[in-house]
């Protein structure tokens, strides 16, 4: 059959170019008809294949998970490819197949399909993550589109309980409990013929039962209840709750869950004296050698202790949770003092300041070895702190209407002052920079700052001066009440016009020295530079007479091979020209000397043949006649 | 994808000239022992007689594009009808 040679083609076509004309057919309406629903069923089958392909690959692919069993970001994405696929193919086969499907078909389908292949790998280990063949109608079948919610959360709450949250309840429950373990640890301590007496326990006193997970948030939860009843307290009755109360309240919630009242305390000093310590946990609580002969001498091991423990923890119900056990006494066994805050007075916080200010800023002006300065160059005395601001007496001086008694009541200051020699000093060595010492005028009041300036025309005489102190000059008057003083009287009288004038003059000088320094270093590096770049000419300058003098010898040494070729050359000819020469007279000769001689014989011949004849007939000679 | 394009499939035919003309495929097929694949399309035009009016064309993939051939062989022709017989007679 021709179908049977034939395969279905289900491709996007687009755009397609024409090359050549095709071939037409008419067919009538059911043949048109029957054409296009066989294709429409083929590719119906098509698809249908495709869709069983997709699910399949879908519920046997691994998916990769985190070590919190979370799917990785490029599974989740992988799952999401292939719902939305399957969910596409889905959307086609019943569009093909004439049925109705919404706008909306894809996105919610493939959520749906999503959220049920992501439900069933968090559960299924046993194809490595995938989701398995087993799994298909649990992820394919429920065609409604509404999706369920993902639970990514790995754990089970199955057997967890609805805890009443009620704090009475609660109380109930963790006061029985703890009934239960004081008598459980009561009894095991005191109970010595038993197999495994607590003395075969070691017992670390700083190990604390802590409670449950479940049981935390069952202490917090009541913590939260009570804080809430306060706060709503304060807010609807406006009474302010104090940290006390909020402190007590839950100090009262702790002390309902402690049992120590009604349970015999074991303070960790008692349980330490009857126990040995313990030198190895992992060898199953070895005992030391030290403390071998205070107890039994009976070999424990892990086993035993895990099953005294379960032994106590038996006996307590199941449902029933452990509480936690504050440990309110501490390492010596002596009740822990709470800490309890008291805040200072205004009182207290004001003279807490006063004593850091004192302390910061007063304080240090009433060391009386601190010296204001001393610049032995300069020629200033060494005034203390104390000259200046612990006046001799109270008196102000206002004017010149002292008496000279009074006067001479001030006492005379001795200011440790060092004169330098003026000759081996090199700041007099153009005398200019001497202080003005006959015009001085020591401590003046009220009068304002004299600068001076010096010349060098200014020169004083070299006048050494043997004692130097303020009280010499009778104008002087240093019992001056700084009380009123400004900040310029006081500056005048610790800046005297001669030393500012030194100073300043010395500091012109310095200025001056330094930019003439500044002035002959920039002339030298300026003068460094132009000897180098004159080095450079001239070297280059030699470079070229090197090569041109190179060149002109090397011409001067073909031109003087050339004129010796030239004069050999001369020689040679010359010699050839001599030789030529001698020859031609050689030849010369020869041709004369042969001349002559052929002339001779001539001669003779014909001296000879006047004489003889030669017969014609026989030859013969005959004498003429 | 809308739900017409998904039931019918379009195919969009370049002229010569430029000119773009849309049609709608009707069956597509290749066979099996030559891999030659063929397009029967119709513009949906109707004679007096409402009889439609359907063209065959060699889809030519060889260059990436598809393009749209004549058949040109007789014996390849007459087997394509062949086809459109069979399959215009079953359901």
């Amino acid at each position: 059959m021709m179908k049977d040679e034939i395969e279905y083609v289900d491709g996007e076509y687009g755009s397609v170019f024409k090359e050549k004309n095709s071939r037409q057919i008419k067919t009538r309406q059911s043949s048109f008809k029957s054409i296009s629903s066989n294709f429409e069923q083929a590719r119906l089958r098509k698809l249908n294949k495709d869709l069983e392909k997709a699910k399949k690959k879908a519920l046997t692919d691994n998916y990769k998970t985190n070590s919190d069993s979370h799917l990785t970001a490029k599974a989740q994405k992988d799952i999401d490819k292939k719902a939305k696929a399957i969910a596409r193919l889905e959307e086609k086969i019943k569009i093909l197949s004439k049925e109705d499907v919404p706008s909306n078909y894809v996105e919610n389908r493939a959520i749906k399909i999503r959220n049920a292949m992501m439900n069933n790998i968090h559960y299924n280990t046993r194809n490595a993550y995938s989701i398995g063949l087993d799994k298909e109608n649990e992820v394919f079948e429920d065609s409604t589109l509404e999706p369920k919610e993902v639970d990514n959360n790995n754990e089970s709450f199955d057997n967890a309980t609805d805890l009443d949250t009620n704090a009475d309840a609660f109380k109930n429950i963790m006061q029985a409990s703890q009934e239960e373990i004081a008598r459980n640890v009561t009894n095991m301590m005191n109970d010595n013929n038993s197999e495994s007496s607590m003395s075969d326990i070691p017992v670390r006193d700083d190990i604390q039962v802590v409670p449950t997970s479940i049981e935390r948030d069952e202490i917090r939860n009541i913590i939260d209840t009570e804080f809430e009843k306060a706060k709503n307290k304060e807010a609807s009755d406006g009474t302010i709750i104090s940290a006390e109360e909020v402190k007590n309240t839950v100090a009262g919630v702790f002390d309902d869950i402690e049992r120590e009242a009604n349970a015999t305390k074991v303070s960790p000093e008692e349980v330490a004296s009857t126990v040995a310590p313990v030198s190895d946990v992992n060898n199953g609580y070895s005992l030391s050698e030290q403390n071998s002969d205070n107890i039994d001498d009976v070999n424990i091991n892990f086993d035993d202790i895990k099953k005294e423990i379960e032994k106590a923890l038996s006996r307590v119900s199941k449902n029933e949770a452990s509480s936690a056990k504050l440990n309110n006494f501490d390492r010596n066994g002596n009740p822990r003092k709470k800490y309890e805050y008291t805040p200072m007075t205004d009182e207290e916080i004001k003279q807490a300041q006063e004593n850091i200010e004192y302390e910061k800023y007063e304080q240090i002006y009433h060391d009386n070895n601190m010296n204001i300065g001393q610049n032995v160059l300069f020629n200033i005395p060494n005034i203390s702190f104390n000259d200046v601001f612990n006046p001799v007496d109270n008196s102000v001086i206002v004017n010149d209407a002292f008496t000279t008694q009074e006067k001479q009541d001030v006492p005379v200051r001795d200011f440790p002052v060092i004169v330098p020699e003026r000759s081996s000093s090199n700041l007099y060595e153009n005398e200019i920079h001497k202080p003005l010492l006959e015009s001085t005028t020591g401590v003046e009041l009220n009068k304002p700052f004299m600068e001076e300036t010096f010349a060098d025309k200014d020169v004083y005489k070299d006048d050494r001066v043997e004692e130097f102190t303020f009280a010499n000059n009778d104008e002087q008057d240093l019992a001056f009440d700084f009380s009123e003083a400004t900040s310029k009287d006081i500056s005048n009288v610790m800046n005297s016009t001669d030393s500012l004038a030194v100073f300043n003059a010395l500091r012109e000088r310095a200025n001056t020295l330094r930019a003439q320094q500044l002035e002959s270093i920039r002339k030298r590096d300026e003068a460094i530079k132009a000897a180098e770049e004159a080095d450079a000419k001239a070297l280059q300058v030699k470079k070229m007479f090197s090569a041109s003098q190179q060149g002109y010898e090397e011409r001067l040494n073909k031109l003087k091979e050339f004129t010796d070729a030239l004069e050999s050359d001369c020689v040679k000819n010359e010699t050839i020209a001599k030789t030529a020469e001698e020859n031609i007279q050689c030849n010369q000769r020869f041709i004369d000397e042969n001349t002559r001689r052929i002339n001779d014989y001539n001669a003779m011949i014909k001296e000879i043949d006047s004489i003889i004849t030669l017969d014609s007939v026989d030859g013969n000679l005959a004498i003429k006649r | 994808m809308e739900n017409q394009e998904i039931e019918k499939k379009m195919m969009s035919i370049v002229a010569e000239d430029g000119s773009v003309e849309e049609v709608e495929v009707i069956l597509a097929f290749e066979f099996k022992d030559t891999k030659k694949e063929y397009v029967i399309y119709t513009k949906n035009e109707k004679d007096e007689n409402d009889n439609i009016t359907v063209y065959v064309s060699n889809v030519d993939r060889t260059s990436g594009e598809p393009k749209l051939m004549g058949v040109d062989d007789e014996e390849e022709w007459n087997r394509v009808k062949d086809v459109l017989r069979e399959l215009s007679k079953s359901e």
